[in-house]
């Protein structure tokens, strides 16, 4: 076994806590393992939100066209055989507005597949809830930026989009189906962490992610949204609270690095790093078939219409993708478990690898000396 | 990524941190600044006071009878333990009373 320092320690108990959690809340069935697969269906949506991370809302030429549906089901049975998963998450753009969304879920229900479906729920209605939790979708993803329509809306950039939202986290409630409310914390709406998590606690999530707001996509244009490091630790104390008091599965999954807020007191969360490369990585197939190292990352790997799964993650750009480090960070002994945050924001925002990611650029002054 | 070698030596090292405060905990002595070897008490410089010369027990005072009995400290209600699906019950009455949710929403959610 390789020497571990303190750090790496922390970081790989975290780890364990979160699987060992993800376990507890799956009725003791073991977490199912990665790697992950997000099949974004398409770039449209009936969103226009500021922090969206979308590459291709900066990037269009990232996306080339829209598989159909035969596309899509080739592309699925293909993921599923070469990688031997059981599980694919639907994400966009928003999912639901492909008119042949069902025959896709169902195709995927008919081989066996599990499914995770990431939607702003503006389409989520109980018609179509229900032939979701018939056809094997096992878990939902919605977002909630606020407390009031006002906060949601002007984030979203549409109005009604909060009233939408909460409706369909409402028939979740009613349906009892097993869904995971996400917070954006932007500093406009880091200040409402909590009434805006109570209102998703209330109506039944298993699960909550707080996610900082990582620029990428439309949310490089937005840089100014994102939240100080004293706003982010106040967030953490009130989402490790509400964990606590409400048995929630709580992850914060945009990496909130170490050497910016000592994440150890927040004991009800699981905080995740850069995954791409990784057991857990979360590959990204877009809405074209070529696929980055995740949803976040402008870098295309290859294309899963002409190239096996196997010859793509094996190709120098993943290699290149999960190597990069900015200079400011070699030093630090956490670089192998904290990846320097997010790659691929530095990537879409700084054109680099090599950058630091927006937040950690927007903190070098909170950096420890070199050791 | 500390070589092996780095790691035992900065563990020895970690290790000896840690014995020399253990030992520095037991026996004070061993990190405390050598006593003088001799003592001279300084000079006297003016007659100390006595602390006490002599003691006069104060006069018999009557005891207060008391009128009323105040409770020391007033009684916070006990909490009742409740479990998560409870507690997640009451949040969403307590949301639905405060009427965080939308009114359509609300109208659903009430029973």
């Amino acid at each position: 076994m390789r020497p571990r320092n303190w750090f790496q320690a922390t970081l790989l108990r975290w780890q364990q806590e979160l699987a060992a959690e993800g376990a507890r809340l799956s009725g003791g069935r073991p977490a199912r393992a990665g790697p992950y697969y997000i099949l974004e269906l398409t770039s449209r949506c009936t969103q226009d939100c500021r922090y969206c991370y979308n590459v291709w809302k900066l990037r269009p030429e990232l996306v080339t066209g829209e598989l159909d549906t035969r596309g899509w089901c080739e592309l699925i049975a293909k993921v599923q055989d070469e990688a031997d998963r059981q599980l694919v998450t639907f994400s966009g753009g928003e999912p639901l507005l492909r008119d042949d969304f069902r025959d896709i879920l169902a195709f995927c229900h008919r081989r066996g597949l599990e499914s995770i479906l990431i939607t702003n729920g503006g389409l989520l209605d109980a018609s179509t809830l229900a032939f979701c939790l018939d056809h094997g979708v096992t878990m939902f993803e919605l977002t909630l930026l606020g407390a009031d329509a006002e906060t949601h809306d002007r984030l979203t950039r549409t109005p009604g989009s909060w009233e939408r939202a909460l409706a369909a986290m409402m028939r979740l409630y009613q349906a009892d189906a097993p869904w995971c409310g996400v917070f954006v914390a932007t500093c406009e709406n880091v200040g409402q962490v909590r009434q805006t998590l109570e209102m998703i606690v209330a109506l039944g999530a298993t699960a909550v992610m707080f996610n900082r707001f990582n620029p990428g996509g439309e949310g490089a244009r937005h840089l100014h949204l994102m939240p100080s490091v004293d706003q982010v630790r106040d967030a953490l104390a009130v989402v490790d609270e509400l964990a606590a008091t409400y048995d929630l599965f709580a992850t914060a999954s945009i990496p909130i690095m170490p050497c910016l807020i000592d994440t150890s007191p927040y004991r009800h969360i699981g905080f995740g790093f850069c995954a791409a490369g990784r057991d857990n990585a979360y590959y990204t197939v877009g809405p074209d078939g070529r696929i980055r190292p995740c949803n976040h990352s402008a870098t295309v790997l290859g294309d899963l219409r002409t190239q096996t799964l196997a010859k793509v993650l094996a190709g120098p750009g993943l290699a290149e993708f999960t190597a990069a480090a900015p200079d400011v960070c070699r030093p630090c002994p956490g670089l192998a478990a904290c990846r320097a945050g997010c790659r691929a924001a530095a990537e879409v925002c700084f054109g680099s690898l090599s950058e630091p990611e927006p937040w950690l650029r927007a903190n070098l002054e909170r950096l420890p000396p070199t050791p | 990524m500390p070589t092996p070698d780095k790691f035992a030596s900065s563990l020895k090292r970690q290790l000896k941190i840690a014995a020399i405060s253990l030992l520095g905990f037991l026996v004070p002595s061993a990190c405390a600044p050598p006593p003088p070897m001799c003592y001279v008490p300084p000079a006297p410089t003016d007659t100390p006071t006595p602390f006490v010369t002599c003691y006069t027990a104060p006069p018999p005072t009557e005891t207060p009878t008391p009128t009323t009995f105040t409770s020391p400290i007033s009684p916070l209600p006990t909490p009742t333990p409740t479990s998560a699906p409870e507690a997640r019950h009451l949040l969403l009455e307590k949301l639905l009373a405060d009427g965080r949710f939308p009114d359509d929403v609300a109208r659903e959610l009430k029973p």
